[in-house]
């Protein structure tokens, strides 16, 4: 019980506080210096920005490539959300009827997707699409990023199912409620909160995605990820601060809604 | 009523079918079968003309990953990478994901806020500002500089250092909330015991906290492991032209010289290599159990 | 021994315990009693060193502890649901503490066999806490508190996630380690008979303040107010109101008879409300054809059986005097065999009742 254990106990605690806040800088840095050299009145992309302007947000709203690529975005993105959830509930409410071997193989099966590299993935569904024409299309871009959006959603859904009282959809049907009916009547209401973040889950995946959309994307097809990225590797373009800087904030702003709907925390360990 | 119970389960095996069927059916024809045409692709002939001779049978893909010592050297320096980045990420991840979860109110939203909005994050763009910020003009340089840390400006873009530490940014959120996930569900009374019984913060941390969190930390380093064996911006953007990884040599292969087998070859060793890699370490680690449940 | 000084906690507007002085002397077991919320269960974690007060001082043989972190406080405490580390082995949760000292891996094996062996759990050594029943799990995770020999142990309701059965059963097993190893214990709970079994003294609690500290018997006897009377498990409260004071005070009850409450003429005001609190064993029943009138020394009331439950030990009787419901217990054989239905006299003398006066205080 000396002074010396207790004064090397505080030392640890003040320093591992040091490191975790030096983590958590680390972390977000980047994503504050996109958003402040978005404003930079110099072309340069540097920081910290000298003097402010909004001359490059203008610069976007006049470049056909750079809203077409917004618009490319939004499209894939709605898709893969919509197929994603939709897929997502139906095989959450299935898995709930299958004994436990049965539930950790569709499990398991969903989940393969997300341990192969986005690489792979590119590749693999490239050279299938291929073969029928369907490389550079927008159904190409949401099936291959449902892939990885669909096992989030069902993880999503699935833990707020389970939050559910099943008990209550039983009781609709034995009232003579059709199993939709039931659904949308009893159950959707109640799981509302899990759907909308598993809809938003899926949508940002598939927003940010790169590279199974610089594989599988082409011209007309190109989204934001994939054109900044072009822009990147010929030269530093301002234009790509501000593209960044509105996904992010995109980005942010779902994150409080997410947030605010079902509480960071349990959020995040649904994930 | 009685009627429908006896009818149910006939019923509800089909109905559980139909439910499953679109999961199924996405995995299927847009992961199992494009897997199994990438096998067949990678078992026809290569030809200077097009993408490969269809129809035909052949080992060319194959000899050109066994016999080029190019790509065993990038095969070796891509597994290198992986360890390296996997290592610090689960690390990362721990420490991060243990403070947040030890946090209360304000201080755990702004530390998960942050992982997720990194996570959420393109990583074109995550990439592009850590070009910024890590260059040697950069803010991280200013910063050490005014701390006295360093005199010379640090490389830490275009070398291996940049490559690691792009990669450490795609991968570190998902290790974070995957651990996370995991420490949610450690009930605190266990910690308070801890204390309690004498222990202090580095006890609770080795004795309740870790042996608790091994099934995160296993779907970390799986996570971490698989995405960086397949890295392919981050060493692109921040490494220098000798971090080459697998990655970065089957788009190569595919897109620029329209050699689809030795591609289709060399991406089946790839997976093959991290299957073969993720069964044996869990199977010794016996953490599969983990896995599923996560 | 344990001294709390005017100790205070507080979460937010809330406050959990308010101004507690409490001296444990050493050796002894001393129950805190109270119902749930009464904040006995946040006095303890104080003690431990899980909730720092915001006022007061904790003092353990004479060293005050308040500002220390509970790893090196000299108390060990056991929790509700045992918190027994699930990752860990039954030798490994008991070695816990000897292990986070610093003693070696034989020494403090042994004396985990040493403390596995008082609470006869030995030959659960290596299973798997999880493995266990709720009272074995129970009997782990005293071990594991008693192995670091604590100044102070704490028990925050230990057995209420118990049957009755294995309760009672792990009540004598307390007090037989209690009286083996003579450590100091606070043990908390919300069951009377559990602090009344277990108990050198009792201290009663309500919104985090301790209201009465005692003998179980003294506390029984001679509760200090309306809140420890009924918490004590005295169904019988009657509100009466006070007609005459100086004639001998009297006070008409709701059922409208007038009795004689031997108060002290000083603390009773004319038309006031005075509560009295019959304890039901003091109550005697007697079938109506037998009753005389009113003796003058007692006051009776005439009453209807609505239930009788026979329990063995005794006979419990549920009455009805008008709108008022009065609860009897007698021994066997001396309630004269009545039945639902049957109207009764129920007697009781003025002087072995309680009164409180509006604000729950005793006035005898």
């Amino acid at each position: 019980m000396s002074a010396w254990r207790y004064v090397r106990e505080a030392v640890h605690r003040a320093a591992g506080r040091g490191v975790v806040a030096v983590l958590l800088c680390l972390l977000v840095l980047p994503l504050a210096v996109v958003v402040a050299t978005a404003f930079d009145a110099s072309g340069a992309v540097a920081f910290p920005p000298r003097g402010l302007s909004t001359r490059w947000f203008s610069a976007l709203l006049a470049s056909s490539t750079w809203l077409q690529a917004l618009l490319n975005s939004l499209v894939v993105a709605t898709g893969t959300s919509a197929l994603s959830t939709a897929v997502g509930v139906a095989a959450a409410l299935g898995v709930r009827q299958l004994d436990e071997g049965r539930r950790r193989a569709v499990v398991a099966l969903a989940v393969l997707p997300l341990l192969v590299p986005g690489v792979i993935i590119g590749v693999t569904t490239l050279t299938l699409f291929s073969q029928f024409g369907l490389q550079q299309s927008y159904v190409a871009l949401v099936l291959a990023h449902s892939l990885w959006a669909t096992p989030l959603a069902f993880s999503v859904i699935q833990a707020s199912f389970a939050r559910f009282d099943w008990q209550l959809h039983e009781a609709a049907l034995d009232l003579g409620a059709t199993p939709i009916r039931a659904f949308t009547g009893v159950v959707a209401p109640n799981v509302r909160a899990g759907l909308a973040v598993a809809a938003l889950v899926a949508f940002v995946v598939s927003l940010q995605e790169f590279v199974i959309a610089l594989f599988l994307s082409g011209p007309d097809t190109r989204t934001v990820p994939v054109a900044a990225w072009n822009s990147l590797r010929q030269s530093l373009d301002p234009v790509v601060s501000v593209v960044s800087a509105l996904l992010l904030v995109a980005v942010v702003c779902l994150v409080v809604v997410v947030g605010a709907l079902a509480g960071v925390g349990r959020f995040a360990s649904d994930l | 009523m009685s009627t429908r119970t006896r009818r149910l389960p006939s019923l509800g095996g089909r109905r559980t079918l139909a439910l499953l069927a679109p999961l199924l059916a996405l995995d299927v024809l847009v992961f199992l079968v494009p897997t199994a045409y990438l096998l067949r692709v990678s078992l026809t002939a290569r030809t200077p003309g097009g993408a490969f001779v269809e129809g035909s049978w052949a080992l060319d893909g194959y000899r050109y990953v066994t016999e080029t010592s190019l790509v065993h050297e990038i095969l070796a320096f891509t597994l290198f990478f992986a360890v390296l980045v996997t290592a610090l990420a689960v690390a990362v991840g721990v420490v991060y994901a243990y403070a947040a979860w030890c946090a209360t109110g304000w201080t755990r939203t702004l530390l998960l806020g942050g992982a997720v909005c990194s996570l959420f994050t393109t990583l074109v763009v995550k990439l592009f500002a850590v070009l910024l910020v890590y260059s040697p003009q950069g803010l991280v340089n200013d910063l050490l500089r005014a701390v006295g840390l360093a005199s010379e400006p640090v490389l830490l873009v275009d070398n291996l250092a940049g490559a690691v530490i792009g990669q450490l940014y795609i991968v570190v959120p998902y290790a974070i909330l995957a651990v996370y996930a995991v420490l949610s569900s450690l009930n605190t009374q266990l910690v308070e015991a801890a204390r309690d019984l004498g222990a202090d913060g580095s006890g609770v941390f080795r004795e309740v906290v870790l042996p608790h969190v091994r099934p995160g930390i296993a779907v970390a380093a799986v996570i971490a492991f698989t995405w960086s064996v397949g890295a392919y911006p981050a060493p692109l953007l921040l490494g220098s032209g000798s971090e080459q990884t697998v990655g970065i040599l089957v788009s190569q292969l595919l897109l620029a010289r329209f050699d689809w087998p030795a591609a289709a070859a060399l991406s089946v060793v790839t997976a093959g290599t991290v299957f073969g890699s993720l069964l044996v370490v869990l199977w010794r680690l016996d953490l599969a159990g983990g896995l599923l449940d996560a | 021994m344990l001294e709390l000084d005017d100790l205070t906690v507080t979460y937010g507007d809330l406050t959990a315990v308010d101004g507690v002085s409490l001296n444990v002397r050493d050796g002894e077991l001393c129950c805190l009693l109270g119902p749930s919320g009464s904040g006995k269960s946040t006095l303890l974690r104080a003690v431990a060193g899980f909730e720092p007060p915001d006022r007061g001082r904790v003092r353990i043989d004479g060293q005050d502890v308040t500002d220390m972190p509970p790893h090196r406080r000299p108390t060990s405490m056991v929790f509700q649901d045992w918190a027994l580390f699930p990752t860990k082995s039954v030798a490994e949760n008991v070695a816990f503490g000897p292990k986070m000292r610093g003693v070696g891996r034989a020494d403090r094996r042994a004396a985990a066999q040493e403390a596995l062996k008082l609470v006869e759990m030995t030959d659960y050594a290596e299973a798997d806490p999880t493995d266990l029943s709720g009272g074995q799990q129970q009997r782990v995770a005293l071990a594991r508190s008693l192995i670091v020999e604590p100044d102070l142990l704490l028990l925050d309701e230990p057995l209420s996630s118990l049957d009755r059965g294995l309760r009672e059963t792990m009540q004598v097993e307390l007090k037989r380690i209690h009286d083996r190893v003579e450590t100091t214990m606070l043990y908390v709970t919300h069951d009377q008979n559990e602090a009344f079994t277990l108990g050198d003294r009792l201290g009663v609690m309500e919104a985090g303040r301790l209201v009465q500290v005692g003998t179980p018997e003294a506390v029984y006897t001679d509760p200090v107010d309306r809140f420890v009377e009924s918490f004590l498990g005295s169904p019988n409260l009657i509100t009466c109101r006070v007609v005459d004071v100086d004639e001998g005070p009297t006070v008409e009850t709701p059922f409208g008879v007038r009795v004689p409450a031997p108060v002290d003429p000083d603390r009773l005001t004319l038309g006031d409300d005075l509560v009295v609190s019959l304890r039901p064993e003091r109550l005697s029943v007697t079938a109506v054809p037998a009753a005389a009138t009113d003796g003058g020394t007692g006051a009776s009331v005439l009453a209807t059986v609505v239930e009788r439950v026979y329990r063995g030990s005794d006979v419990r009787l549920r009455l009805s005097v008008d709108e008022t419901e009065l609860f009897v217990k007698r021994p066997i054989g001396a309630d004269g065999g009545l039945a639902a239905g049957d109207e009764v006299t129920v007697r009781w003398a003025p002087d072995e009742a309680t009164y409180f006066d509006t604000s729950g205080a005793r006035c005898r």
